[in-house]
């Protein structure tokens, strides 16, 4: 991705600087990533609203997976701010998802070993209020988000960041600092992991 | 590599053209493979962000349009033309400093005066 911005501060500049707000206020209508990323390093905060629209539902999914439902916003917000306070910095060698997921998920493996998330697979089924009044499909749902978050970290942040925020291996190996062929392997392994969890509870995955 | 791991990223569309061809003809002779690429599909399905996700990316949102960083996105090009007509305002109003007279000031005028007055007449010089 590459951003062209009018550094040059002339009466040319500002010039161009003016053609490019008409431009990022119709890239913020069509979602243009790259405009509205430059828009949003010049301090327009529609640009970054609709960046921070994008992204949070699955920096918030893949970050609840990581630390727990109860810390996983502030992670979100806090990472958000981060980057946006650093977006001067931001080059675009990377994708913006790899820096915006870079920075929450240096923030989930800051805050250390996790507290168990969530009652083991037996215990989440057996406690449901009964199936007649919860749908099968909701049961089955939780009972997977449930063996996911008993994945230790390794296998649970590579596969949440290729299932909750759809990044691609060679981003996810950015982001984590691995090789490509190791986040082939650990998703693999992670979805077998699962698999065996689920069947092991006797849910059919 | 084992076939599973490539079945893995089989369902992620990341095998090149000829890991995807060795997949295929693969999956087309082993029963028990397609069974566990059901089942990494099924699981990939169910995997998704939530109602919860969005329902907290909704607030996290919220939070952030209040930001002391967003009130200063929203209100700096507001401030330029004001702060513009002020630095305007400033330079043509300022009060101009009374000159200070410099000795060779005072030497012209001085010299102004004398010849304003012109010739000493006879009278005076007697």
């Amino acid at each position: 991705m590459t951003i062209s911005l009018p550094l040059r501060r002339g009466p040319t500049g500002w010039w161009v600087l003016l053609t490019r707000l008409r431009f990022w206020r119709q890239a913020r209508d069509e979602g243009d990533e790259a405009q509205l990323v430059a828009a949003a390093k010049y301090g327009d905060p529609d640009a970054f609203d609709a960046l921070v629209e994008r992204y949070a539902p699955r920096l918030h999914a893949v970050a609840r997976r990581m630390v727990g439902d109860d810390l996983a916003a502030d992670v979100v917000q806090d990472g958000l701010l981060a980057a946006f306070k650093s977006l001067r910095n931001y080059r675009g060698a990377a994708s913006f998802s790899t820096y915006l997921h870079t920075i929450v998920i240096n923030r989930c493996r800051r805050l250390g070993p996790k507290q168990p998330q969530h009652l083991p697979l037996r215990e989440v089924a057996g406690n449901r209020p009964g199936p007649h009044e919860v749908l099968e499909a909701n049961i089955v749902r939780e009972q997977i988000d449930s063996a996911f978050r008993a994945l230790p970290d390794e296998f649970r942040e590579t596969l949440g960041l290729r299932e909750y925020s759809g990044l691609s291996y060679s981003e996810i190996a950015e982001v984590l600092g691995l090789q490509e062929g190791t986040v082939k392997s650990r998703i693999a392994r992670a979805r077998r992991l699962l698999k065996a969890a689920l069947e092991s509870a006797g849910v059919r995955p | 590599m084992t076939m599973r791991d490539q079945l893995s990223a089989y369902v992620d569309g990341e095998l090149t053209p000829e890991e995807l061809a060795a997949v295929e003809a693969a999956l087309a002779q082993d029963p028990e493979l397609r069974a566990e690429l059901n089942a990494f599909k099924r699981l990939s399905n169910e995997l998704r962000v939530d109602e919860a996700d969005r329902a907290a990316a909704d607030v996290i949102r919220a939070r952030l349009r209040r930001s002391p960083r967003s009130r200063w996105g929203a209100w700096w090009p507001a401030l330029v033309p004001v702060v513009t007509g002020v630095v305007v305002a400033v330079v043509l109003l300022w009060p101009t400093p009374a000159p200070t007279l410099t000795s060779a000031d005072l030497f012209g005028q001085y010299s102004e005066a004398v010849l304003s007055l012109g010739e000493p007449s006879e009278e005076l010089n007697q």
